[in-house]
């Protein structure tokens, strides 16, 4: 009897240790774990805000100014219809505080979401 | 089951975070860039300061910035800086605040020996970069150009009384960012109601910290520097509670021609962008004026000369080099906790 009992904590203590492993694990990687979510400001107003997921697969036209693509956790302007291309070369964005900004048409696209690590870029 | 269920609820209890105060963001444009204000703010018995504080706070900082946009601008005709320029050599009263935003770029000026000038607007003028008409000028249009350009040209009068000389133009484009982030600076410092304040706030790229970061134990901000070939990477952290973080690059605004890059940061001594190998500068400064002005003088005297510069003035920089390097000056370990993280770009490290 005392010897099944023990049998039956060990189960109990390898699946709390397990289960810690995971939660450990996961906590050891917040870009994956928080949630994450881009923004994309037209003149100074929010149009769209999307949750972004591992599926997430969207591409937002901007009547043709500015292409913007929603891929996985990430998000980028692909296109834009102005000289200087500054959004476009700011490349892919992957965390929360990240932004690219195309200042001839006043579209903002940012990432928001948990603490990234980094809180702004000196550009 | 009782009992794994009661170690799960401990389990899930333990790795609960500590919740963080709350922040307030407000984004705008101005000084023809994107600015982004981010704000925490505490009454004196320590309680989160309420939105409308927190909103009121933000109104001051935005406004504060479009003032000092107006007044610093080459081209808003109703501010102190258009009617200095148009005055034809006339003595021209200013506010008190373009008075000291002239009267530091006059002083940076001094300091870097010409390498940052704030009278470059004869010759910005004729390169146009940023606009639809950006070319390559005559040299016979720079040479021209250049007679005109030199600080020495700008007579600081006293009592807010400026003449500019020989027709010399100011351009304040080189640091009415940084005086903007030191404007926002003051303004948390300033006894506004009760509360104290918390800040960060990214003027076009130029960083200004406040008050440490409710958000991290050590009370540090962490800023990246970006990488010149795709701006929102980072090729190096920099942390830090307060202070100014600035880079000028060639990546910010430049046309091609030819196959070269043409930039915006000019040498006051040939009139063409600087051509120094560097791809940017990043300087760390409890002034962002000074930080902004010596990103533009770093710039224009490179690497080697830029290091002697940083080692005799104790300034703290860190160059990107066009060839993959990142350097940096000695005083960086004192102003900020640095950390590497281009190599996986092909960067290498050198200090």
């Amino acid at each position: 009897m005392r010897s099944k009992m023990k049998a039956g904590d060990l189960v109990i203590i390898a699946a709390v240790l397990l289960l810690a492993a995971v939660i450990a694990a996961v906590l050891a990687v917040p870009q994956r774990g928080g949630r994450l979510y881009a923004e994309v400001w037209q003149q100074e107003t929010l149009v769209e805000r999307v949750e972004l997921t591992a599926g997430t697969d969207r591409v937002i036209d901007l009547e043709g100014h500015n292409v913007i693509v929603l891929e996985g956790r990430t998000a980028r302007i692909a296109r834009a219809d102005c000289k200087d291309q500054v959004c476009v070369r700011t490349g892919t964005l992957t965390r929360a505080g990240q932004v690219a900004v195309c200042l001839p048409n006043r579209v903002v696209l940012k990432l928001v979401g948990d603490d990234s690590g980094i809180d702004a870029v000196a550009v | 089951m009782k009992r794994l269920i009661a170690a799960v609820m401990l389990l899930l209890g333990l790795s609960g975070c500590a919740s963080q105060p709350a922040a307030y963001t407000n984004d705008f444009f101005a000084m023809d860039t994107f600015m982004s204000v981010t704000l925490y703010g505490s009454t004196p018995d320590g309680r989160p300061a309420d939105d409308g504080t927190l909103s009121d706070m933000a109104e001051s900082i935005s406004r504060t910035v479009n003032r000092l946009d107006a007044a610093l601008s080459r081209t808003q005709t109703a501010g102190d800086l258009y009617r200095l320029n148009h005055a034809d050599g006339a003595v021209t009263e200013v506010s008190a605040e373009t008075y000291e935003a002239v009267r530091q770029a006059v002083a940076y000026a001094e300091q870097t020996g010409g390498a940052f000038d704030p009278t470059m607007a004869p010759v910005t003028d004729l390169w146009q970069i940023g606009t639809d008409q950006a070319r390559v000028p005559a040299q016979a249009e720079l040479d021209e150009a250049l007679t005109h350009v030199g600080y020495q040209n700008v007579k600081l009068l006293g009592e807010n009384r400026i003449q500019l000389l020989n027709g010399a133009q100011i351009d304040l484009g080189g640091i009415g960012k940084g005086f903007a982030g030191d404007a926002v600076c003051a303004l948390l410092q300033g006894e506004n109601g009760a509360a104290s304040w918390q800040a960060l706030a990214a003027l076009g790229g130029n960083i200004v910290l406040y008050g440490g970061n409710p958000a991290r134990k050590d009370g540090s901000w962490v800023i990246g520097v970006a990488d010149p070939d795709q701006t929102a990477d980072s090729l190096v952290t920099l942390a830090r509670a307060d202070g100014s973080v600035v880079t000028s690059g060639d990546y910010e605004r430049f046309f091609e021609q030819d196959g070269k890059r043409y930039h915006h940061i000019f040498d006051p001594a040939t009139g063409y962008p600087a051509d120094t190998g560097l791809r940017s500068v990043t300087v760390i400064d409890e002034s962002s004026t000074r930080a902004d002005a010596m990103t533009t003088a770093l710039f224009v005297m490179g690497l080697e000369k830029g290091m002697a510069f940083c080692r005799e003035q104790g300034i703290a920089a860190v160059f990107i080099t066009a060839d993959k390097q990142v350097v940096c000056s000695p005083a960086v370990s004192d102003m900020a906790v640095f950390s590497f993280e281009g190599e996986d770009k092909g960067y290498t490290y050198a200090q």
